[in-house]
């Protein structure tokens, strides 16, 4: 054997003798695999037990979906979420901040804060629709007419009620409920929306929902499904024409500089609901668990407040000062179409005490 | 692999193995792929020449596409194996590929009970457009990786008949 | 034992973590456990180690099926395969060969443009080295070329085939970092045309003072004239798929599928075609795409360790660090760094995926372009596959010519040092990688 001989294989029985321990490892976890199953509630031991320790005895795992930003509101949320639990805890609690869909979109969240290996998220509406049907209602084009509108619904305690009724059964607990922002039109340079009529024959992309392919018909659009990654380079080539979203992910996304024309028709709204796993939350002590319930409903409200600020004030500049051009349209006849072509189809699938609360909410507005 | 030198049961056993593996990679690979190009293009010519749409097209690429990938991968084992560094592995003999081998029979395992432990979440959902279920999308998983299993486990036969 | 290990994992600090999960993915790539596996298994090790479940890895290799720009990892390489295996290789070489093959080192110089040219018809670089190993390998030997020479300028040229759009580098890229596969594509294309001539420039150079390639054909005005009518219709793919997303009939993905069926098309004008070959192109296509694409859904799986076990985290904690210290460049140094020894061992693409969402939240900030930073990343994958010891040009390249590994990397040294100077210029100088979406008018 010449040395080279040797020193390889002195070398591979080293690996090898490392990869069997690592394997025996894995192995070992199987057998016990039972008992092994983990939740993201890592309570780490303090050795001397003093209660005012500054070590965290919960890591708690939040993700969102969008990089961070001032014009974000996830964003805003879990950062003054995070500050406020840490302090009300006195630093029990970790909370570990996952951004920029770095844990995955937000089907992944759901599934992983039914595992408990996520504790909590913000999810836009129209994810639970692979699970249940009975949230869809809330994104559906002109039910709501004005984004005051949307916010007092989304703060109303029949919607946090019916969303936990609703959900509570996939192992997800509703801790607020916030509105996303208003989905408004934004086409490119050659094409402005200034009336329902600007919508015929207009390549509109809608999301990939017949809801939207229908509401999008009802307005004589020619509606196209193409997926969201595509859509900055489909405004780019002018395959399509137009698209819809809310402010903050047009300035994300950077939608303005291919689609410049923004034309202020909140059709329908975002929904942001925060989301907890029930597992990990129900894991937690109960005096913990209270300050995160309150925590979340406090800094939802703060959240909402916040996205208006920005879809009225300081996104609308941002958009302005990029070369964006506002457009403001009269919504009445548009919402009219939505109503008659759209939604008078649809009533049954909205629940009556959602159309009961609006009927309120309008009578007493005047 | 190639066994036509040979005609113990063993042999045999393998040769058909690798034929029925064989003819269902292939099958879906060609369907898959021929009815994903359509597709596009379909969706490209409906949107910009009848101004029509067609909303299937990302679900139903979508589903085509996660078969292709996951039956393909285990075609790519009918010959040969996934990009591999073979500097070390090449000069080490019979006992040593059996070893990798094995590693890679756990690793898929792994990923193979764990798939089959999550149904209980993936049953629950369909997609938005079209309404498919998701286990029609992790079942290309789930059967990709038991022919991967068992195309290494013929690999690990193969080492020891082929003499 | 599993304990043991676990208290002693959560007790090191999240670095020392992030290096022994590098140095185990490593030992499991070199002591020959295929690439995805290896990521897949560290991935799963240390998921274990933090306590976290593994349900949800499953979960995460399902993601990148479901993204549709990655569509065009398997439709960009059917269109590539259907023209690599129909033959039309040839055709490109045979046009070019009077119009440079003249001067000394010319057939060098016809194997740099013939990689850059069938870089618009593939978005692979295996693709690539394949095709052409096969053609010039065994023209070039017969002119007095030798062989690790030969093996060299073909490993150097193979990446111009993937940094030429269309690319596949370049659409994992965009979608893990959440920008435009077309700018990104056009990106690939301003990098691609500055290699080309830098090859060509050193391919010449080392022909001319070696004395290689001395002998080359004459060839008649005429016979130069059929052959180079008889390559024109291959343009026609690229440039229909080009026209087809300017003028807004195709998306990028969408073109793909166009640019595949012209290809046939194509191919069967040059009457190249059989069914046979047809169910060839079909089954090795679909082949290379499962490679591929194995190795990023298994790269989400790294991407979820990663993310958990807070190692994602801190690096963008070490990234900001260096750039709020010394500059954003030298951050981006330090990047490109890291990117290049570890593209020694293994797809680098693997890191995009990983660190995509990461680094843009690490740079952007610094008023880096999202661009910039893909193109680091492009650049490092195409550099990795040209490096020691692993290396996807240098193996098809070495099995195709039956040269040893060994000696391809003696021969390639000149061509790496060409590429380091290359990619440190793209670190510091933006414009030498956004030049090209900028003329275009695309916005970076
Ligand atoms: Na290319
Ligand atoms: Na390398």
């Amino acid at each position: 054997m010449s040395r080279t001989a040797k020193s390889i294989s002195t070398a591979m029985a080293i690996i090898i003798a490392i990869v069997l321990a690592i394997i025996g490892g894995v192995a070992g976890y199987f057998m016990g695999s039972s008992t092994a199953s983990t939740v993201t509630v890592t309570e780490t031991k303090t050795g001397t037990g003093a209660t005012t320790s500054t070590s965290p005895q919960y890591v708690l795992h939040v993700a969102w979906i969008t990089a961070p930003s001032p014009y974000d509101t996830h964003t805003y949320f879990f950062y003054r979420f995070k500050e406020k639990v840490e302090s009300r805890t006195n630093g029990r609690v970790q909370i570990v901040l996952h951004p920029g869909g770095e844990l995955g979109d937000q089907s992944q969240y759901l599934e992983l804060m039914k595992t408990g290996d996520l504790f909590m998220a913000t999810i836009e509406v129209s994810r639970f629709s692979s699970y249940t049907s009975a949230l869809n209602f809330l994104s559906y084009p002109g039910l709501f007419r004005s984004t005051d509108e949307a916010m007092a619904f989304a703060e109303s305690d029949w919607l946090l009620n019916y969303s936990n009724q609703v959900l509570n059964q996939y192992g997800w607990v509703v801790l607020g409920i916030t509105v996303g922002g208003a989905r408004y039109f934004l086409s490119v340079p050659e094409k402005l929306i200034t009336s329902l009529d600007s919508f015929n024959g207009l390549k509109l992309r809608v999301m990939g929902s017949p809801v939207y392919v229908e509401a999008a018909q009802a307005l004589g659009a020619n509606p196209q499904t193409l997926p969201y990654s595509e859509c900055y380079t489909l405004l780019q080539t002018k395959a399509i024409d137009a698209m819809e979203n809310e402010i903050a992910a047009i300035i994300a996304m950077r939608f303005y500089e291919v689609a410049p024309n923004i034309a202020l028709i909140p059709w329908a709204y975002a929904w942001h609901f925060v989301v907890a796993s029930k597992k990990v939350l129900d894991n937690l002590p109960s005096d913990i668990k209270q300050i995160i319930i309150d925590t979340a409903k406090e800094t939802s409200s703060e959240k909402n407040a916040w996205g208006l600020f920005v879809e009225r004030v300081t996104g609308i500049q941002f958009l302005v000062s990029h070369g964006a051009r506002i457009i403001q349209v009269d919504t009445k006849p548009i919402f009219d179409r939505l109503e008659q072509g759209f939604l008078s189809k649809h009533l049954n699938e909205i629940p009556e005490g959602a159309r009961q609360w609006l009927q309120n909410y309008r009578s007493s507005m005047g | 692999m190639n066994y036509s030198g040979m005609n113990t049961f063993i042999a045999k056993l393998l040769r058909a193995i690798n034929r029925v593996l064989l003819s269902i990679e292939a099958t879906v690979i060609i369907v898959a792929g021929v009815l994903i190009t359509v597709a596009l293009f379909y969706g490209a010519i409906v949107r910009y020449v009848i101004h029509g749409s067609f909303p299937q097209e990302a679900e139903l690429s979508w589903l085509l596409y996660t078969w292709l990938v996951f039956i393909g991968s285990s075609y790519v084992l009918s010959k040969g194996d996934h990009p591999t560094v073979t500097f070390i592995r090449g000069r080490l003999g019979k006992i040593y590929n059996l070893f990798i081998y094995l590693v890679c029979i756990v690793y898929v395992s792994i990923i193979l009970r764990q798939a089959i432990l999550y149904s209980d979440i993936f049953v629950l959902q369909k997609t938005a457009t079209m309404g498919l279920p998701l286990y029609y999308f992790y079942a290309a998983l789930i059967l990709g990786f038991i022919f991967i299993d068992i195309r290494y486990i013929m690999k690990v036969i193969d080492l020891f008949v082929k003499q | 034992m599993l304990e043991l290990l676990s208290s002693i994992i959560s007790s090191l600090p999240i670095w020392s973590i992030a290096i022994l999960f590098i140095i185990v993915l490593l030992l499991l790539i070199l002591i020959g456990i295929p690439v995805t596996f290896s990521i897949g298994l560290s991935s799963i090790i240390f998921l274990i180690l933090n306590g976290k479940s593994l349900a949800n890895a499953v979960t995460a290799m399902m993601i990148p099926l479901q993204s549709f720009p990655l569509l065009g990892v398997y439709l960009f390489v059917l269109m590539g395969t259907v023209f690599e295996k129909a033959g039309l290789t040839e055709v490109i070489v045979d046009a070019l060969e009077p119009l440079v093959g003249r001067v000394k080192g010319g057939l060098a110089v016809v194997t740099v443009l013939g990689c850059a040219f069938f870089g618009l018809l593939t978005g692979a670089v295996a693709a690539t080295a394949a095709a052409f190993s096969r053609i010039m390998g065994p023209e070039m030997e017969k002119r007095g070329y030798p062989r690790e020479y030969v093996a060299a300028i073909l490993t150097a040229s193979a990446p111009l085939g993937a940094f030429i759009p269309p690319s596949i580098p370049a659409i994992i890229i965009a979608t893990s970092t959440g920008t435009s596969v077309l700018t990104m594509f056009m990106v690939g294309g301003a990098i691609g045309i500055i290699v080309m001539v830098a090859l060509i420039i050193l391919v010449l150079a080392t022909s001319y003072i070696k004395g290689y390639g001395g002998v080359e054909k004459k060839f008649a005005v005429r016979e130069v004239f059929i052959r180079v009518i008889k390559a024109l219709p291959l343009l026609a793919v690229p440039l229909l798929v080009l026209a087809g997303i300017y003028l807004g009939v195709f998306s990028v993905t969408e073109a793909g599928a166009l640019g595949a069926l012209s290809a046939f098309m194509v191919a069967a004008c040059y009457r190249r075609l059989t069914v046979r070959k047809i169910i060839d192109i079909l089954l090795e296509s679909g082949r290379s795409t499962a490679v591929v694409m194995l190795m990023i859904s298994t790269s989400y799986i790294l991407n979820y360790t990663w993310s958990l076990t807070g190692i994602n985290n801190s690096m963008l904690q070490f990234f900001v660090n260096i750039s709020k210290t010394y500059s954003p460049y030298i951050s981006l140094t330090v990047l490109a760094i890291i990117l290049a020894i570890l593209g020694m061992f293994f797809d680098v693409i693997v890191l995009a995926v990983a660190w995509g969402a990461t680094m843009m939240s690490a740079f952007t900030p610094y008023g880096i372009s999202p661009y910039h930073i893909g193109a680091l990343f492009l650049f490092a994958v195409l550099l990795g596959t040209t490096t020691p010891p692993v290396g996807a040009a240098v193996f098809v390249v070495s099995d195709s010519l039956k040269v040893k590994i060994e000696k391809i990397f003696k021969g390639i040294t000149p061509f790496v040092l060409l590429y380091i100077v290359l990619y440190i210029i793209l670190v510091f100088i933006p414009d030498a990688s956004l030049w090209l979406p900028r003329l275009l008018g695309l916005t970076t």
